[in-house]
């Protein structure tokens, strides 16, 4: 199985007030094809930078990320936008949508830009494409709503299908879950998983064991370093996932969690 | 506290409240210079008056001493005299000069209608020095220390230019004759050297105890004058200089009118945004006035400081704006007005205060639970999406997104469709003004048709010394003769210049008023408001303005008095013009005219036959009759109306470049505060991919979606506002019905594409931290 993403010797400093705070030190890793890798740390430790900063979406201070064979850190700003508007997805805590379009104009705005000027879909595929995706993920009946006309539960689907919509190699979760009640949780971890097994390969942050417990691997950060990680394997059913829980709460304990 | 808050707030929107700064500095700028402007013009003219010693009342007449005895003696006898100063023009024919024109010696005026040198003193001459107004150097292209060569006789002299002169008389382009002042000894010179007494002008300034009166014995007395004009119409001939003064202050009061927009949507943004910190405050129990007070106090400070430094920068603007004033006239030095300009920015701190506190009475209405609910009051609003981009076809994602935006929250948008409607109204209304007074067009309101050729042929005076009307005729025919024999048909006629003493039955005052009659050509040609063409005799044509005064109709009788006879006409046209600044009359072609009476001539008019290249036909009369002065409709025009059209240029050009500066300002602030406001979704559409260049190009097609608009609105709005104000403006030259010249590409196109060009380059510079966005503002959405 080749690397989606290959990190090396990652570092991010920010600088504020003239003090130096190193966020991540020399952090390297990989993610797999098809592989979902977790992300966990206590509060502080730099896992949302970790995340930001291997999208491209923040500036690396030192170190190289290796995304299908492209090298992040030598691409110009317009080329790393365009690998992120066609290569990746993104999904956030919060359910970020621009505010005065439909759920429906949000999820297909994204792929209307990236095959602006190329012979690729056409407006009509990407609506079809959309709508199945919406059917997929059951917000269907919603899609002419406003964003502040729907559940938090829609709403992060929506940005599931938003992130899906150019059928991206990756996609970076930053906590998808964390504002979402226990069944909303688990209606958008369940689709994850499904994009999974379809093949495309997913980097999540998460404080969540049941949510870590789906991926199939977990990296340990702790203070801007990976302090070790866990292979659990690939989550096949819903009766695995109390061992898979159990077994992964022993390792984090180990951990310090 | 509050200087601890003003002090944060002033770091916190540096941008917002600079740009808001500088507005109220350019309102102030304006407002203050402005009305500075326009009490300096009235003032310096009552001023210049004053210093000049301008007489009550004068007349000029020509040639004969018997005429110049009979006015001298009558002048000693009325009681109602109190002053005669009485000068003469020698007349040096247009041929026999190098100055351009036909040239008017006089000696300088030691009593009455002075003349002051640029620096407002007094001017002395020796022997070889001359002295012209300073428009007609302007006009001629002389400056001091060139020379001015004429022949007299057999003598031939040259001048040296010593000075450039404030000719309180002659000065203003409307009065419409000019002299040139010499030494007396070279006066006495030229003098005894002409030939003929016929070039000889006599100028009667007078001073009586009762002007109407006196202008009233005066014309009954029927002397062959050919001119006469009292102080007031003089004045007049200065109104323009109002007008330019007058514009200024619309200028500003647009300005000011932008800046409360502004004020207003930085007061509705900053609200918005501090609606957190206002619910705690009123939450820890402070009263919603002494809130208000933060921000009254925030104002204040701003405001005072623009207003100050406006009203301070405003007096160098004010001078720099009376510099064209000041070349005319003897004005009373403009830093006195200091206090003035102060209190020009006390009215606008004034003003502005009292909308800052209209603004903020919203914070009364703000509750606390508003804040702690994010400032939602639970209230659900229409639909925020208003356009579909699934239902958009093929129209790119940055207009829809711009259009979208801009239809979803309308009233964000309003303050810059505003202040964008009025810079376009700001072009748009002295650009018309300026195009009309340039288009072919506005020939027709000097009472004279349109035509294809103007020439002078330099006999005008010969023709006035022999009144021999067959002679011009001959003359005319003579002229086609020799155009024809190179292939040039042309159809010549002269337009000749009266000014008889005109009364009616209604109105038995005697008024000396101009009077045109064109030989060889017909009435019909000429344009009119009312009635019928004057084909008999008998019959005359005459302006609005004049009917109104004689207090006649179409059908009445007036009667003209060229000479002792008065001759009653029959009325039978109404037309307009600007000469005689509105007075004027038309005489039929076959009207018996004596060109002994003949003041002067508007120059010989011609028309080509069909199909003829009219610049090449008239550079090809330039080569046959090399003496003559030549010229098309827009020389003609430019000529005509000669620094009057430069003037309304420079309004132009700086409402132009105001305009400019105003929607850059405007369109910065309004990116800046946008950008503030939309940096969560720039955050979250830079994560998923649009680039900066894109998120830069959607902020700043908004802003052009808005220019474009305004600019359609602006142009509705202005073709209201022409009839207003272009049509006001050109009503105090006498012409109320004005046929504007609206160049549709300069005006249409030309610059509102510029106005676009200027406000999305701003928007492209506003936009620029876009680039610096971090992911993470991301955060900051709602």
């Amino acid at each position: 199985m080749s690397n989606s993403l290959a990190v090396k010797d990652l570092c991010k400093t920010y600088v504020m007030d003239k003090r130096q705070n190193n966020v991540l030190k020399n952090v390297s890793f990989t993610v797999n094809e098809g592989e979902m890798v977790s992300v966990m740390g206590p509060s502080g430790s730099g896992k949302s930078t970790l995340l930001y900063t291997v999208s491209s979406m923040d500036s690396m201070t030192a170190g190289s990320v290796d995304f299908f064979g492209k090298d992040l850190s030598h691409l110009k700003p317009k080329e790393l936008a365009k690998v992120r508007l066609v290569e990746m997805g993104f999904i956030f805590q919060q359910m970020y949508m621009l505010k005065n379009l439909s759920i429906y104009d949000n999820i297909i705005l994204p792929a209307y830009q990236a095959e602006k000027g190329r012979a690729g879909r056409s407006r009509k595929e990407i609506n079809e494409q959309a709508e199945e995706l919406m059917r997929k993920l059951d917000i269907i009946q919603v899609a002419d709503n406003d964003i502040n006309e729907v559940s938090g539960g829609q709403l992060q689907r929506a940005c599931i299908c938003r992130s899906l919509i150019n059928h991206p190699k990756i996609i970076f979760a930053d906590e998808p879950t964390g504002s979402l009640n226990k069944q909303a949780s688990y209606e958008v971890m369940k689709e994850l998983n499904r994009i999974n097994r379809e093949g495309t390969s997913i980097l999540l942050v998460t404080h969540d064991v049941r949510v870590a417990a789906k991926s199939d691997r977990v990296i340990y950060l702790i203070d801007g370093r990976i302090e070790d990680e866990y292979k659990l394997g690939k989550f096949q059913a819903e009766q695995d996932l109390r061992d898979r829980e159990r077994t992964l709460n022993g390792w984090l304990m180990e951990m310090g969690w | 506290m509050f200087i601890q808050i003003l002090k944060k707030d002033l770091k916190r929107k540096k941008g917002m409240n600079l740009i808001l700064f500088l507005l109220l500095i350019l309102s102030s700028i304006f407002l203050a210079g402005g009305i500075n402007n326009l009490l300096l013009t009235m003032n310096a003219i009552d001023y210049f008056f004053e210093k000049a010693n301008v007489s009550d009342f004068y007349a000029m007449t020509m040639g004969s001493e018997e005429n110049e005895n009979r006015i001298e003696e009558w002048l000693k006898e009325e009681g109602l005299v109190e002053a005669v100063d009485k000068d003469s023009y020698l007349l040096i024919e247009k041929e026999d000069n190098s100055f351009g024109n036909p040239m008017y010696l006089c000696k300088i005026r030691q009593k009455q209608n002075l003349i002051f040198d640029t620096k407002n003193q007094p001017v002395f001459l020796e022997p070889g020095e001359i002295a012209i107004s300073v428009s007609q150097a302007e006009q001629n292209d002389i400056k001091p220390g060139d020379e001015i060569r004429f022949r007299v006789g057999d003598k031939e002299i040259s001048l040296q230019v010593k000075a450039l002169v404030k000719d309180v008389l002659f000065g203003s382009p409307f009065v419409g004759f000019n002299a040139q002042y010499v030494s007396d000894r070279d006066f006495a010179m030229v003098e005894n050297a002409l030939l003929e007494e016929e070039s000889i002008i006599t100028g009667y300034g007078i001073s009586t105890l009762d002007v109407l009166e006196f202008e009233q014995k005066f014309s009954n007395e029927g002397f062959p004058v050919n001119t006469t004009m009292t102080q007031k119409e003089l004045r007049k001939c200065y109104i323009m200089d109002m007008l330019f003064a007058a514009f200024l202050m619309i200028i500003s009061i647009c300005l000011l009118a932008v800046s409360f927009v502004i004020l207003k949507f930085t007061i509705t943004f900053t609200l918005q945004e501090e609606f957190k910190e206002i619910g705690v405050m009123k939450a820890i129990g402070i009263s919603s006035f002494a809130i208000r007070g933060i921000y009254l106090c925030k104002y204040f400070a701003v405001s005072v400081a623009g207003a100050l430094l406006g009203a301070v920068f405003s007096i160098p603007f004010s001078n720099f704006m009376m510099k064209s004033i000041e070349k005319n006239m003897y004005m009373p030095r403009a830093q006195g007005n200091l206090l003035l300009c102060l209190s020009c920015g006390c009215i606008i701190v004034l003003l502005v205060m009292g909308f800052c506190y209209i603004c903020t009475g919203k914070i009364r209405r703000l509750t606390v639970m508003e804040a702690v609910k994010s400032g939602s009051n639970g209230e659900r609003y229409g639909k925020s999406s208003p356009l579909s981009l699934y239902k958009s076809g093929k129209l790119p994602t940055l207009f829809f997104l711009a259009a979208n935006d801009i239809l979803s929250s309308k009233r964000k948008y309003i303050p810059l469709f505003i202040s964008f409607i009025l810079g376009v109204i700001m072009i748009i209304l002295p650009l018309n003004a300026v195009n009309t007074l340039k288009g072919d067009s506005i020939i027709t309101m000097f009472g004279i048709a349109r035509s294809d050729v103007y020439i002078v042929n330099n006999k005008e005076e010969a023709y006035m010394k022999d009144g021999d009307m067959s002679k011009m005729l001959a003359d005319l025919q003579h002229m086609e003769e020799t155009y024809a024999k190179e292939g040039i048909y042309v159809k010549l006629y002269n337009e000749i210049n009266y000014f008889p003493y005109v009364s009616s039955d209604t109105n038995k005052d005697k008024r000396s008023i101009l009077s045109l009659q064109a030989k060889n050509f017909h009435t019909e040609n000429y344009r009119y408001l009312e009635g019928e063409p004057p084909k008999l005799s008998k019959e005359l044509a005459m302006t609005t303005m004049l009917a109104e005064e004689l207090n006649v109709t179409i059908g009445d009788t007036v009667y003209l008095q060229f000479a002792k006879e008065k001759i009653p006409y029959i009325f039978t046209a109404t037309f307009e013009s600007f000469n005689n600044l509105g007075y004027s009359i038309r005489l039929s072609e076959t009207a018996e005219t004596d060109l002994k009476y003949a003041a002067g001539f508007y120059g010989i008019q011609g028309y080509f036959r069909e199909g003829t290249d009219v610049e090449a036909a008239i550079s090809k009369m330039k080569e046959i009759t090399p003496d003559y002065e030549i010229k098309n409709t827009r020389e003609k025009i430019a000529a005509q109306l000669g620094t009057v059209i430069e003037r309304v240029g420079e309004i132009k050009l700086l409402t132009v470049s105001v305009v400019i500066m105003i929607n850059s300002l405007v369109t910065i602030l309004l990116c800046r505060t946008f950008l503030e406001r939309d940096k969560g979704e720039i955050a979250l559409l830079k994560s998923i991919g649009f680039s900066n260049g894109f998120l830069r190009a959607w902020q700043s097609m908004r802003i052009g979606m808005i220019q474009l608009v305004s600019v359609f609105f602006g142009i509705l709005c202005s073709y209201l506002l022409n009839d207003l104000m272009i049509q006001y403006t050109f009503g105090i030259m006498g012409a109320r019905q004005v046929e504007l010249s609206i160049v549709p590409m300069e005006v249409y196109v030309g610059y509102p594409l510029l106005l676009l060009a200027g406000v999305l380059a701003s928007a492209y510079f506003a936009t620029s931290g876009v680039k610096k966005f971090s992911v993470r503002k991301i955060n900051d959405m709602e």
